[in-house]
């Protein structure tokens, strides 16, 4: 998910630089400046905010870099968006195999609370038979 | 765009790029998503929004997973493994990831198989409507466990073909384009479902259980269908509640299984996802204060839906399905009942354990002879007393002597008494033949003695009869399956024309449709029969166009048989100098032998096997034919090998006259 953006970076190129590095990492080259999120979950609405940051919206062209065309770029751009994929990736396999882990603990807790139960209740019966004797 | 006053010409100054901030933010969750979490609400993708934190308390690993595992072990370890299981089974509703849990929940399509005793089985067959459910029991069982049973069962999957052809319906010649699209997408549907495994499975599983259910589950895009297949729905979740408009039963499914562990709802289609969704929201389905899902009796429920308490208490909630949704196929549509149609053979098949176990008896006490003999008594023998000149151990002792030394089949009795005989058991049953006695007798029952002989060879006619009832048996099943693919595929692929889907084929007859086929097509002309033809081979009317194109493709160049029939010849003629002709199959010399698959008459068969279906004509030609070569001529084929009479064109080998003159010496 790394977006390629080509167009009039005028003096308010520092302004937008300065909005984008909060949920964004960028490289400019060769006259296009090449965008990343930071975190995988910003992926679904960066377009959104590439929208507001960058106005009015016919001075720039905003194209996805993916496997079809990332062969186009130099070897130093190609480079980068890689290890962008595969930061951005890492993060989502991260997110979801925790999400997974906590789920877990959470069933453990409901499990070790019934268990308790049966084993108290097992305890109360073992003494009441040892009473009746 | 017109330029402002303070806008600089030229490219803008390459500055460096910012420095990436990497350093990790901490991000904690909220009270409340810990709770939820806690109490399971949710799914598991709704819980991946929580952003990860790095490096500290709120992240769980597997190293303190499998620590937990170990500490609930050694504390709850008094209580028994399965006590475990089940609270762990019960403390998640979803159990989506634990694969013992999915194993069981799959093996639940099926009716679960269960041996039952005599008493219970006789109970269930005096009264089958309200025994369904221990039929079918019976039924896997034997399944599993009879190999005769399975036999029959998989009889009546292995005989229909399930070969495919489609065509359009009330079509004119402007529908072209129309037809052209729907074509290419019912092909790709059609490869995606597989109709010969897929309906040869649902076969297996409905003479298993007698009726079965299935949701229809197929995504499709503009140009490519995602998948189209079916679900089973659990028999023991379904009731037949009605009959329908498009097909012959309508079905009610039990929602309380998405109480159980190991199911989703999200398994299931959009239909039965929202029913579920409806009896959360509207308070049927409520979560107690941990968590749990559990079912409010005292709801009110919506129209279409019916809770019914049984016996232990617990509820079952009844969804009707659609007609479009759900289809039920069945082995008998008689009757509404779901178990199979063999239930009258399970009494015999469960006794055959019996027959198994006599003939093992009979098998280690193989007596057959007894051999008696005398022991003398002494001179002044008096009754009350033991007067043998021979005392009782010895006699034992001789008595064992004899029976360690003898074949087991003899018995050794030796004792004062007079008049011995050796006694043969004549008529004694060969133990080996009983348990084959047994089968043979359960399979002739079955009716399908002449498809699986296990005795001396049937009749053909017997075995053609009996392959003719097998298919027509199938066939009922096989024109379920047509009906369905019609209303899918028809209702569901957004397309422009009708279209009849046509499933057809036996493995025992086949062949003979094939050739019909190829003659009506061939010579008959009748081009309209070639989607069936082609189906006769595994391909459609696509493939044949996709391989025509590829042959193209490729510059691959056939000649037809005539055409290289015709190259030899001519090859040979300047080679040898003779005029020859072409033999053609329009004049074969005789009466063509039949194969053997259209044999149907017993004499004809027995003729067969003994070597006598030749005809002597042509065992005179052939003796004919070697003198020709004998004699270092060449075969001429415009000669009358007998008379050596100029062949006119009809003729071929022999002369008419001389034909004629065979048959009448041979009749």
């Amino acid at each position: 998910m790394v977006y390629k953006i080509i167009g009039n970076f005028d003096d308010t190129f520092g302004t937008k630089l300065e909005k984008l590095s909060k949920k964004c990492i960028c490289i400019y080259r060769n006259e296009a400046l090449f965008v990343a999120p930071k975190d995988v979950q910003d992926v679904n609405n960066i377009e959104d905010f590439f929208k507001k940051i960058f106005k009015p919206q016919k001075n720039y062209f905003i194209t996805k870099i993916d496997q079809n065309n990332i062969m186009r770029e130099e070897q130093v751009v190609r480079q980068w968006c890689l290890d962008s994929f595969v930061r951005l990736e890492t993060q989502l396999y991260e997110i979801n195999e925790q999400a997974k882990l906590k789920q877990l603990w959470a069933d453990m807790d409901v499990m070790e609370e019934k268990l308790q139960k049966k084993l108290e209740e097992q305890q109360s019966q073992n003494l009441t038979q040892t009473a009746q004797e | 765009m017109a330029d402002s006053p303070n806008r600089k010409r030229g490219r803008p100054k390459k500055t460096q790029a910012p420095v990436v901030n990497e350093e990790s933010v901490k991000v904690t969750m909220t009270e409340r998503e810990r709770q939820q979490m806690k109490n399971g609400v949710g799914d598991v993708h709704a819980s991946a929004q929580v952003s990860i934190s790095s490096l500290d308390d709120e992240k769980v690993t597997l190293a303190q997973i499998k620590q937990r595992w170990h500490n609930v072990f050694s504390k709850y370890g008094q209580l028994n493994f399965d006590t475990i299981m089940s609270a762990w089974g019960s403390s998640n509703n979803m159990c989506l990831r634990n694969p013992f849990v999915q194993n069981q929940r799959v093996k639940q399509i099926s009716t679960q198989a269960m041996k039952t005793d005599k008493d219970s089985l006789s109970n269930a067959l005096s009264n089958p409507p309200q025994h369904e459910q221990t039929l079918r029991s019976v039924s896997m069982q034997l399944y599993y466990t009879n190999f005769i049973y399975q036999n029959l069962v998989q009889l009546n999957r292995h005989t229909p073909m399930y070969n495919y052809y489609y065509q359009p319906l009330y079509v004119e010649d402007g529908d072209k384009k129309k037809i052209k699209e729907d074509s290419e997408r019912i092909d790709k549907a059609l490869k995606k479902f597989n109709p010969k495994l897929k309906f040869k499975t649902i076969a297996t599983q409905v003479y298993q259980e007698g009726k079965c259910s299935y949701l229809v589950r197929l995504s499709y895009d503009k140009d490519k269908v995602n998948y189209f297949t079916t679900q089973k729905l659990n028999s023991d979740e379904v009731k037949i509640t009605g009959f329908g408009v498009d097909q012959e039963f309508i079905v009610d499914f039990n929602m309380i299984i998405f109480l159980k562990a190991g199911y989703s709802v999200e398994q299931y289609p959009p239909f039965i996802q929202e029913a579920w969704r409806i009896m959360t929201t509207s308070g049927i389905v409520v979560q107690d204060k941990k968590g749990k899902l559990k079912l409010n009796p005292k709801a009110q429920l919506p129209s279409g839906h019916m809770l019914e308490m049984i016996a232990d208490g617990s509820y079952m909630y009844w969804v009707r399905l659609p007609q479009d949704i759900c289809y039920t196929f069945y082995s008998d549509g008689s009757h509404a009942n779901a178990f199979p149609d063999t239930v009258g053979m399970f009494n015999d098949l469960n006794d055959l354990d019996d027959y198994r176990w006599l003939q093992g008896n009979l098998l280690s006490k193989g007596v057959n002879s007894i051999l008696t003999a005398e022991v003398a008594t002494t001179r002044d023998a008096k009754a009350g007393s033991d007067a043998t000149i021979i005392s009782p151990d010895t006699i034992l002792g001789y008595s064992d002597f004899f029976a360690e030394n003898i074949s087991a089949n003899i018995l050794g009795f030796f004792a004062p008494f007079t008049d011995f005989k050796l006694h043969t058991l004549e008529n004694q049953p060969e133990s080996m033949d009983i348990i084959y006695s047994r089968i043979r007798d359960l399979i002739a029952t079955s009716g399908n003695s002449a498809l699986l002989p296990i005795t001396d060879k049937p009749s053909i006619a017997s075995v053609k009869a009996a392959e003719a009832v097998q298919a027509s048996k199938n066939d009922y099943l096989t024109k379920q399956f047509q009906s369905f693919l019609n209303n899918v595929i028809n209702n569901n692929f957004d397309l422009k024309c009708d279209w009849q889907i046509t499933l057809w084929g036996d493995i025992f007859y086949w062949r003979d449709d094939a050739k019909m086929m190829r003659e009506f097509v061939n010579t008959g002309g009748m081009t309209g029969l070639l989607p069936r033809l082609l189906s006769a081979n595994d391909q459609t009317l696509e493939d044949y166009k996709g391989s025509i194109i590829y042959l193209d493709a490729l510059d691959i160049e056939l000649d037809t048989v005539e055409n290289l029939r015709e190259q030899i010849l001519q090859q040979t003629q300047k080679e040898v100098g003779i005029k020859v002709s072409a033999p053609t199959e329009k004049n074969p010399v005789g009466r063509p032998k039949l194969s053997d698959t259209d044999i149907d008459n017993d004499n004809t068969g027995t003729s067969a096997d003994a070597g006598n279906n030749v005809s002597e004509i042509k065992m005179s030609l052939n003796t004919r034919y070697s003198n020709n070569l004998n004699n270092n001529t060449l075969p001429s084929y415009h000669y009358c090998v007998n008379c050596n009479r100029e062949l006119n064109e009809f003729e071929k080998y022999l002369c008419d006259e001389c034909l004629e003159e065979a048959y009448q010496q041979r009749n």
